[in-house]
């Protein structure tokens, strides 16, 4: 179930990725081969781009793969690094939490404007930010669970 | 210093020293200055969304990386890397020499330092690890060093993100890395040529005249995308971020067509890659839009500023105190932090000093990738360890000449704005 939740949720921010790209050319092929520039595509770029990078950030990307500081972590033991997992968490996903309900309020009110050409409401172009509180606060309950239960706590695969 | 600011700094370090990942990091620290400071939460969502929405010129940074992965996996490094050993494959240590050569074509094509690792750096290690006359810390010190050539010469994604910090112009910019990054090639091969003379390590044999004509050809192909990637912008047919996504398709129609080194399920991986390494680099910048809205709110550029008029220092003097303050908060923080949190605070008093914002630009960028080759944090040194086993110790000892170099080149480029600015200028630069 987790597995598929993960794939899929990777498959939605290739697809977004790849159409940012086609976007890319759309634009290119109406600007230098038709010599016809396209009002929308500036737009559409900028939303897909707000869209992948919260998405990918908040469902994609495995935690390692972030940039972290890992002098602390490498120099000390099991038990200190489970702690500063349970710490760690608590301090993220406590903040994000508290900042979840204001952030919703602020993406809902800015539902009433829309962007200038195609007119999609900011409610949506926005929504991405509250799914990534959402995905950080859910995020940092499980890695607390799991720090609880003595998982994670291996030295880390460093960014490849 | 207020107490809001000080909960920003408490939460920050905190989530760095617990090895949190800093952009989420930075969020955090982020809610927790609104929250000390009774402003409304929501201020987090608008600062983040509205940061990202308005930054066109960064969508360029996703197309640059996808750009490059789609040549590590379409094997564009290794037609690369048969055409340069053709031309200096017969000097001593010539795989090392080939490596650097390497790495200004396909820095010519890529704006990352991580991505010219572990794409051509990675094929030219394999071939070195084969012969013993290169020992694996020579062979992976040359490697790092000559990836730090990806982000000056342009493309390059650092020098779109200092664009965007500081109001510079993308092309001016670009333009500037260009003299800088042909001297540090220069530069690295002659300290591998001293080395290499030094340890008698052997010449590549010479490849038949009959095969050179193909070779050549094939390798010529990925050179022609700098041309109109310079030319576009600089002439103003492209922005950057069109440019960006143009490299993107030249690299699809060279792997997936010419070189036909791409099936359809490794383009889906490529990018899937693109993707999450975009989201890495990007989530970083969203959270500095953050801590940058309190520390503007707070006025702390401003007080840098106005500190640094009360030392009273000439430009030159100053640009000598940035380089050695990034080469000791380097030891302690990520470059990209650096060039996020660090650089918009200088900003206000390289105005105040006159200072040209590409000359600074491009001094920053050199002094990250400084950055990105000492330990504790040189992301670089890690790349290789984890693709090669290479031990960071052994890159050390063997990398220490190239890092002087590239401190010795830093404090000409600080003291003789020339060297940057000589090209964008020539160009019409600044011209009023």
């Amino acid at each position: 179930m987790l597995r598929w939740l993960r794939r899929g949720a990777a498959a939605i921010g290739a697809g977004l990725f790849a159409t940012l790209f086609v976007v890319f050319l759309v634009q290119i092929t109406a600007r230098f081969g038709f010599n016809q520039p396209l009002p929308w595509t500036d737009e559409a770029a900028v939303m897909l781009y707000v869209w992948v990078i919260l998405w990918a950030a908040a469902f994609v990307v495995p935690e390692r793969e972030h940039v972290m500081f890992d002098l602390v972590w490498n120099a000390v033991g099991r038990r200190a690094r489970a702690a500063m997992r349970v710490l760690g968490h608590a301090l993220i996903g406590g903040l994000a939490a508290w900042a979840l309900p204001a952030s919703w309020d602020y993406v809902h009110f800015m539902g009433r404007e829309g962007t200038p050409v195609l007119g999609v409401s900011f409610q949506w172009v926005f929504l991405p930010f509250v799914l990534l509180l959402a995905a950080l606060v859910v995020r940092s309950a499980w890695g607390i669970v799991r720090a609880l239960r003595g998982q994670d706590l291996e030295d880390a695969g460093l960014p490849t | 210093m207020s107490t809001p600011l000080l909960a920003l700094g408490g939460v920050l370090l905190a989530g760095m020293l617990l090895r949190m990942p800093i952009g989420f990091a930075m969020i955090a620290s982020g809610i927790a200055y609104l929250a000390l400071k009774r402003q409304d939460l929501g201020l987090a969502a608008e600062q983040v969304c509205n940061g990202l929405y308005n930054s066109y010129v960064l969508l360029a940074v996703p197309m640059f990386v996808f750009a490059a992965n789609l040549m590590n996996a379409g094997t564009v490094s290794e037609r690369i890397f048969d055409f340069c050993r053709i031309l200096v494959g017969r000097l001593r240590g010539g795989l090392a020499q080939v490596d650097i050569l390497v790495s200004v074509i396909f820095s010519g094509m890529s704006g990352s330092a991580i991505a010219d690792a572990a794409g051509p750096g990675l094929v030219t290690i394999r071939q070195m690890l084969k012969k013993p006359e290169y020992s694996p810390g020579f062979a992976g010190a040359v490697v790092v060093a000559s990836a730090t050539l990806g982000p000056i010469i342009p493309p390059s994604i650092p020098m779109v993100i200092y664009a965007l910090v500081s109001g510079a112009s993308v092309g001016a910019l670009f333009l500037g890395g260009v003299v800088p990054g042909v001297l540090m090639a220069l530069l690295m091969m002659v300290v591998v040529h001293v080395i290499a003379t030094r340890r008698r390590m052997p010449r590549e044999p010479k490849v038949p005249r009959s095969e050179w004509g193909n070779v050549l050809f094939r390798g010529a192909l990925p050179l022609s995308l700098p041309i109109v990637l310079l030319g576009g912008i600089y002439s103003g047919a492209f922005t950057p971020t069109e440019a960006a996504a143009v490299a993107a398709l030249h690299a699809l129609l060279l792997a997936g067509v010419v070189y036909r080194a791409l099936t359809w399920r490794a383009l889906f991986g490529v990018v899937l890659e693109s993707t999450r390494s975009s989201a890495v680099i990007t989530i970083v910048l969203a959270g500095s839009f953050l801590l940058n809205y309190a520390f503007t709110a707070e006025g702390v550029p401003q007080a840098m500023a106005q500190w640094v008029d009360t030392m009273d220092l000439t430009p030159v003097q100053f640009l000598l105190l940035v380089n050695v303050m990034f080469l000791v908060l380097g030891c302690f923080l990520d470059v990209s932090v650096l060039l996020l949190v660090f650089v918009p605070m200088l900003l206000p008093a390289v105005k105040v000093l006159g200072i040209d914002l590409v000359h600074f630009g491009v001094l920053v960028v050199l002094n990250m990738m400084i950055g990105l080759i000492h330990p504790p944090f040189g992301m670089l040194l890690f790349v290789i360890k984890a693709l090669t086993g290479i031990p960071i110790g052994a890159m050390m000892k063997e990398g220490w000449p190239f890092i002087v170099m590239l401190l010795l080149l830093l404090v000409a480029m600080s003291i003789f704005p020339q060297i940057v600015l000589w090209l964008p200028q020539s160009m019409g630069y600044g011209a009023k």
